[in-house]
């Protein structure tokens, strides 16, 4: 299959259907991931997903195609939100961050990750990529946004949005075990991925 | 996606007009720091959505995580600077995300479609798509309750085992099925012709006379 040329019926399946999965875990019940008592929101880790298992560009349109519906006026996102008010709320920024949040963490785990070789290794360093890319980039994008939306000082805005880092972090771990075995059942997803040393 | 038409006297209005409305809106909330001229804009925001004849109970339902971020911001900027800022700023959220909320309770999902797919009309030229963009769209709307409902099974499945405790055991079972189906309708697609080369890529035929 071609993995680079963004045209094929394939890929747009495939992008279609990773946008379909982050919208259907923010319809199911939440996890509670072992002893951790706080129910997580899934759609983050959908977005991971995205780019974890659909390489940059794919994972980048499925996040595009999500929101294009969200902001059509579906209520697709946790919780039954949808509409363009939720783009212009406080939070914004968090749901634009997505779609290049799926693009890093995408390009970071197809030309980085799943090239190490030893498993110990290309754990860390999908893991890494994925905090790189469904942490950094996401604060990076919400935190500014909701610094200015509000009127609220940067430093109030970051510390506020600390909260929720160790549920993403959490989030990154379970995407990132996730992705590296649905990889290795599914090896032509990243255009004939070696996964040598297995 | 539920299933009412939008009532109310903005539905009639065209959604390009809408969105210009909103645009525009969204540069005066912010260059106009005053708090008279920000109550008039957030009364006008109040009438707009309840123009649009939602039933108070489902409004309430879409607001209250908004109401209770400003209620947040409020009291912080109450407290870490003046009253009046803490006023405008408060006020201007909630306009401008109630402006935004009786636009989309105002237009129909199928308009606001047809919306974008006019705007996304002069990306013709740098080879998009559109009959692939509009596969994806109505394809991700078809799939959702079905993904669901195969989460729903496999974590059923899971707890009879007792994982019910792990969301790999979850996830990547559904991830697998997912990628096949994929696989599948791709093909049937395919194998019914449906358009899915590039526009204007290929070289013109010759004229033959």
């Amino acid at each position: 299959m071609s993995a680079d040329s963004p045209q094929t019926t394939q890929n747009t399946v495939l992008v279609a259907v990773f946008a379909a999965l982050i919208a259907a875990l923010g319809l199911v019940p939440p996890i509670t991931i072992g002893i951790v008592p706080v129910p997580i929101t899934l759609q983050t880790l959908g977005v991971m997903l995205a780019g974890a298992l659909l390489g940059p560009v794919r994972g980048m349109l499925s996040v595009v195609v999500l929101e294009v519906l969200v902001l059509a006026g579906l209520p697709l996102l946790a919780g039954g939100r949808g509409g363009f008010g939720v783009f212009l709320g406080p939070t914004g920024g968090y749901l634009i961050g997505w779609i290049p949040a799926a693009l890093v963490i995408g390009f970071l785990v197809q030309h980085w990750a799943l090239r190490q070789t030893r498993p110990g290794t290309r754990f860390a360093a999908a893991l890494l990529s994925v905090v790189v890319g469904g942490i950094g980039v996401i604060y990076a994008l919400g935190v500014p946004w909701t610094a200015v939306v509000t009127g609220l000082p940067l430093s109030t805005s970051l510390l506020g949005s600390l909260v929720f880092i160790p549920g993403d972090l959490l989030k990154a771990v379970v995407a990132t075990a996730v992705a590296l075995n649905v990889h290795r059942s599914y090896r032509r997803l990243l255009g004939g991925v070696q996964t040598a040393g297995r | 996606m539920n299933g009412s038409r939008p009532g109310g006297p903005l539905a009639a209005v065209p959604a390009g007009c809408k969105f210009g409305f909103l645009f525009v809106a969204s540069i005066v909330l912010y260059a106009v720091p005053h708090v008279p001229a920000q109550v008039a804009f957030f009364v006008l925001a109040v009438t707009a959505v309840l123009l649009t004849r939602t039933p108070l109970r489902r409004l309430g339902r879409l607001l209250l995580g908004l109401f209770l971020v400003v209620g947040i911001v409020f009291a912080t900027l109450v407290l870490t600077s003046t009253w009046e800022a803490a006023a405008v700023s408060a006020l201007r959220l909630l306009s401008l995300c109630l402006f935004a909320y009786a636009v989309t309770l105002s237009t129909a999902f199928s308009e606001m479609l047809a919306l974008f797919e006019t705007l996304l009309r002069p990306t013709r030229h740098l080879g998009l798509n559109s009959a692939q963009i509009s596969l994806a769209l109505s394809m991700t709307i078809r799939f959702i309750p079905e993904i669901r409902s195969q989460y729903l099974a496999i974590r059923e499945a899971q707890f009879a085992r007792g994982l019910h405790n792990s969301p790999v055991a979850v996830l990547v079972p559904l991830l697998v099925r997912t990628l096949e189906s994929a696989q599948e309708i791709s093909s049937a697609i395919d194998a019914r012709c449906y358009d899915s080369a590039p526009p204007a890529r290929r070289p013109t035929p010759p004229v033959s006379d």
